[in-house]
């Protein structure tokens, strides 16, 4: 998977991440400090595409750190700490998505609003022009919620979509149907 | 599909995600490739979705747009303190004390003041202090009101000049409500300090005190960075 290998790589430059997880593990916030020092730009990039809003993602980056203190107890090292957090980080990001308002999470999860996107566009149009990838960054923004997450999920950070569908609680047929959607709605924009 | 007929534009964009999926059969994928290869449109639309794919995947971390650390630190010392079954209290490590009562006025001032922006400069010491911190995970940081004021006091002293002197470039209402809420946290902090005299080793009370200077320090510094009236 894409996002494990890129979240594992700050371990191989420090040299000594296994090392501080257990003193961590073990209340060392000196150790945890380095731990998210390590991690948390892979955390608030994850937050930050899922949400489509930085202000939170730094909210919810927080959040994440502090439950993984809470939580380090419970991990036993099956996998690396960086998947740990990672799956943890979804989990966040999506926990909180469920406990904000009703009326929001309505609208967004509908998602029949596409930001001021054609959801049926780009099927058959013109060529998407290169671009950079910080048009892509910005246009993943504007995706609506339910296609941005399962974009960011699947093409950024690699996930199947079985493994998704059960995150979200859906089907795998439906994060299909939302990631075609995606990649449609951001090559219109792109094309922009 | 079967391998016999031709594929339309809309036959292709209809099965598009199942063939990106590698979920289409043999023959149906075979006329995929072969309407991709005599439909510009159609190879055009599906090197763009291929790409956004692989840009994606491609797309660098990013950071945000300050220390996080800070207010990480601060919620991982501070313990929350719990009745057990035997009614005794016990400490755990995690999110904030809940408070009942009269400190609930004081944190609805903190909620007032409280924003999600720290400076660079609280940052950066609060880090540093923090950095070379290693305990065991009974222990805890120690705690002593006296120095503890006095970080804050020299903060609280340097944010109330700032506002002072932008009294006069504020709404008349908010500098009230400005006022109001100060007054709610002053008052906790003189409660406070009264109760720490009669039990000074009252880990709450210090805890108490600790937040209700942090507010204050929260507020002023909120109030420091308001935008002038129009």
């Amino acid at each position: 998977m894409a996002a494990v290998a890129i979240i594992e790589a700050p371990f191989s430059q420090f040299g000594n991440g296994e090392t501080d997880v257990a003193r961590a593990a073990a209340g060392d916030r000196g150790a945890f400090e380095r731990l998210y020092r390590a991690h948390v730009n892979r955390v608030f990039s994850l937050c930050a595409r899922m949400t489509g809003d930085r202000g939170r993602a730094e909210e919810l980056t927080q959040d994440v750190f502090v439950r993984a203190w809470e939580k380090l107890n419970l991990f036993r090292g099956e996998s690396s700490f960086g998947t740990w957090l990672h799956r943890l980080t979804v989990n966040v990001v999506l926990n909180a998505r469920k406990s904000e308002g009703r009326s929001r999470s309505r609208f967004e999860e509908n998602d029949d609003d596409a930001g001021g996107m054609d959801a049926r566009a780009g099927v058959v149009g013109t060529p998407l022009a290169p671009g950079d990838l910080l048009d892509l960054e910005q246009a993943i923004t504007k995706l609506p919620a339910g296609a941005r997450r399962v974009f960011v999920l699947h093409d950024v950070e690699g996930y199947k979509h079985e493994e998704i569908a059960e995150m979200l609680g859906v089907t795998s047929g439906a994060t299909k149907a939302q990631l075609h959607r995606a990649r449609l709605l951001l090559r219109e924009a792109l094309n922009r | 599909m079967t391998h016999s007929e031709t594929t339309s534009c809309e036959e292709f964009a209809e099965h598009l995600a199942d063939y990106l999926e590698h979920e289409l059969g043999e023959d149906a994928r075979v006329r995929m490739d072969m309407h991709s290869r005599t439909c510009a449109a159609c190879a055009s639309l599906l090197a763009d979705m291929r790409m956004i794919a692989t840009s994606a995947a491609k797309l660098a971390p990013m950071a945000p747009s300050r220390d996080l650390w800070a207010g990480i630190a601060e919620r991982i010392e501070t313990p929350v303190v719990a009745l057990n079954p035997s009614g005794e209290m016990a400490a755990h490590r995690g999110s904030r004390p809940r408070w009942r009562g009269a400190w609930m006025a004081l944190a609805a001032a903190g909620l007032v003041a409280v924003t999600a922006t720290v400076t660079y400069e609280l940052t950066s010491r609060s880090s540093s202090r923090t950095q070379s911190v290693a305990v065991n995970p009974g222990s805890r940081l120690p705690l002593t009101p006296v120095s503890m004021e006095q970080t804050y006091d020299v903060e609280i002293t340097r944010l109330r000049e700032i506002v002072k002197q932008r009294t006069n470039q504020l709404d008349p209402a908010t500098v009230e409500v400005l006022e109001k809420n100060l007054k709610v946290i002053d008052d906790a902090i003189a409660q406070c300090k009264d109760a720490l005299r009669s039990d000074p080793g009252s880990r709450f009370l210090i805890e108490s005190l600790s937040d209700a200077l942090e507010s204050k320090v929260l507020l002023l510094r909120k109030a420091a960075s308001l935008p002038t009236k129009a």
